[in-house]
């Protein structure tokens, strides 16, 4: 009995040891499974948020596509805006040039480049006759003043200065007189003269009553009196020259001195329209069978007439000269033209 | 009888030696059996959890494949999106551009008009 239980020992031991194993390992395999319901859970909430993201990105996308579309309207909305605006501007620049055209009568010649347009008028009154220039500068180095001969101290006739620069237009300048300087006669002009944007000789603020009138660096016209040089500099002055007296400025005529009212002379204008236009008048004079020659006081209202908004007097008399195109249109008073310091030319 | 008490104790010996190896022999038969038994039962146990793990994974990858469309779909809703924005944006500035134009051009044009006022008649 004791070998035989003995045996059973020995033989039933290792059975015993494994089957304690077993048991043993019944209960690990639970935990060997993957803990799906958790990562699930994880998983469907991440589809649940991305669901969510991707309803809230329509929404987005919705409003972008809209406001894009509003966008592009209203950007278009503005283009027709722009475009009436600029058919507006264009049709009251027309009717602005209408208007000074039906003032002014049918011009007699027309001049058209990239740089300038010309037209030029006949002025017929009663008693005086002459010639005006309105002048679209495109370009203000079109525009300029030149000395007689390029030097000073030298004079020049206006048909002289127009066919050495080969200019198309030319007007007589400012005012000027003659002294004589080592023996010779010296040209000095009055008051002050800048070419190319730079006073000729220093600054001359005498006699107070001088204007200076020209155009500035943009080619919009210039005139004033000007007591000191830093104010008139400080508009970028780019061609320009002296004389008296202001006629019109900003639209308002100016009072006139008694020595000038009454008195007719040939005269020399430069005036500016409200619109940009340059004129340049030259009133024939002293012919009685021609041109009696107009007061200022008169022309003042002729200016005013033809809606000039800045009128300034230049030199006058036998100097007034008027050419186009290589010839002298007016009669200058002294049946030829005068040599003169200064002149306004412009290139074709 | 001496010599019969040695041959009988010499038989006994190797009865007791054989019988020793018998029961040795069905002991390890035993514990083979056993440990086949417990291994077969272990195999099959963790077999059964790989499968059922790898189906679930399976399922958790289907879902992911899933989540990882939907991200996609997103990223390419977002890009849509940006584009709509970014185009707005652009378009906006483009305004801007001329709304100043536009504002200039009314200036010129109130210019133009006070001018108009000015004009002879």
């Amino acid at each position: 009995m004791n070998v035989l239980g003995r045996l059973l020992l020995f033989t039933l031991a290792p059975l015993l040891g494994l089957a304690v194993t077993v048991y043993g390992f019944t209960a690990e395999p639970e935990e060997l499974f993957f803990p799906t319901a958790t990562v699930n859970a994880t998983v469907a909430s991440i589809g649940s948020q991305l669901d969510n993201i991707y309803e809230n990105m329509g929404l987005m996308a919705d409003e972008a596509a809209l406001l894009e579309e509003e966008s592009k309207a209203q950007k278009s909305v503005l283009e027709e805006l722009a475009a009436a605006v600029s058919s507006q501007k264009v049709l009251s620049d027309n009717i602005y040039e209408e208007r000074i055209l039906a003032m002014l009568g049918p011009p007699v010649k027309t001049h058209q480049s990239k740089r300038v347009e010309i037209k030029i008028f006949q002025l017929d009154e009663l008693g005086y006759r002459g010639h005006i220039a309105k002048v679209k500068l495109h370009d203000p180095s079109a525009l300029k003043v030149v000395l007689g001969q390029d030097t000073p101290g030298k004079k020049e006739t206006t048909l002289d200065a127009v066919k050495r620069t080969g200019a198309i237009f030319g007007v007589n300048g400012g005012g000027f007189f003659s002294e004589p300087r080592n023996g010779e006669s010296y040209a000095v002009h009055m008051g002050n003269v800048i070419i190319n944007g730079k006073l000729i000789a220093p600054f001359n603020p005498y006699p107070e009553n001088l204007f200076f009138a020209g155009i500035n660096n943009k080619g919009k016209f210039l005139g004033g009196i000007f007591y000191e040089e830093e104010h008139l500099m400080n508009l970028h002055p780019w061609q320009g020259v002296s004389f008296v007296p202001v006629l019109i400025k900003g639209g308002v005529a100016r009072p006139i001195d008694a020595e000038w009212v009454e008195t007719k002379h040939p005269r020399t204008i430069i005036g500016e329209y409200a619109n940009g236009d340059l004129i340049f008048i030259v009133v024939d004079g002293r012919q009685s069978d021609w041109s009696a020659g107009v007061t200022l006081e008169r022309l003042l209202e002729k200016l005013v007439e033809l809606g000039v908004k800045e009128g300034y007097n230049l030199d006058g008399g036998g100097s007034s000269t008027f050419v186009y195109k290589g010839e002298i249109l007016n009669r200058p008073s002294d049946g030829k033209a005068r040599p003169v310091v200064t002149n306004f030319i412009i290139m074709p | 009888m001496e010599e019969t008490s040695r041959t009988t104790s010499r038989k006994r010996s190797r009865n007791n030696l054989a019988g020793a190896l018998v029961i040795f022999v069905v002991w390890c038969g035993l514990v083979f059996g056993g440990f086949y038994i417990a291994k077969n039962y272990i195999d099959q146990t963790i077999l059964k959890v790989q499968q059922t793990n790898a189906l679930n994974i399976q399922a958790i990858e289907n879902r992911l494949n899933d989540i990882q469309n939907g991200l996609q779909n997103l990223e390419d809703f977002v890009g849509v999106t940006g584009e709509s924005i970014s185009s707005r944006d652009s378009i906006q500035e483009e305004m801007m551009q001329k709304i100043a134009e536009f504002d200039r051009q009314i200036q010129e044009l109130k210019n133009s008009l006070n001018i108009l006022k000015e004009a002879p008649r």
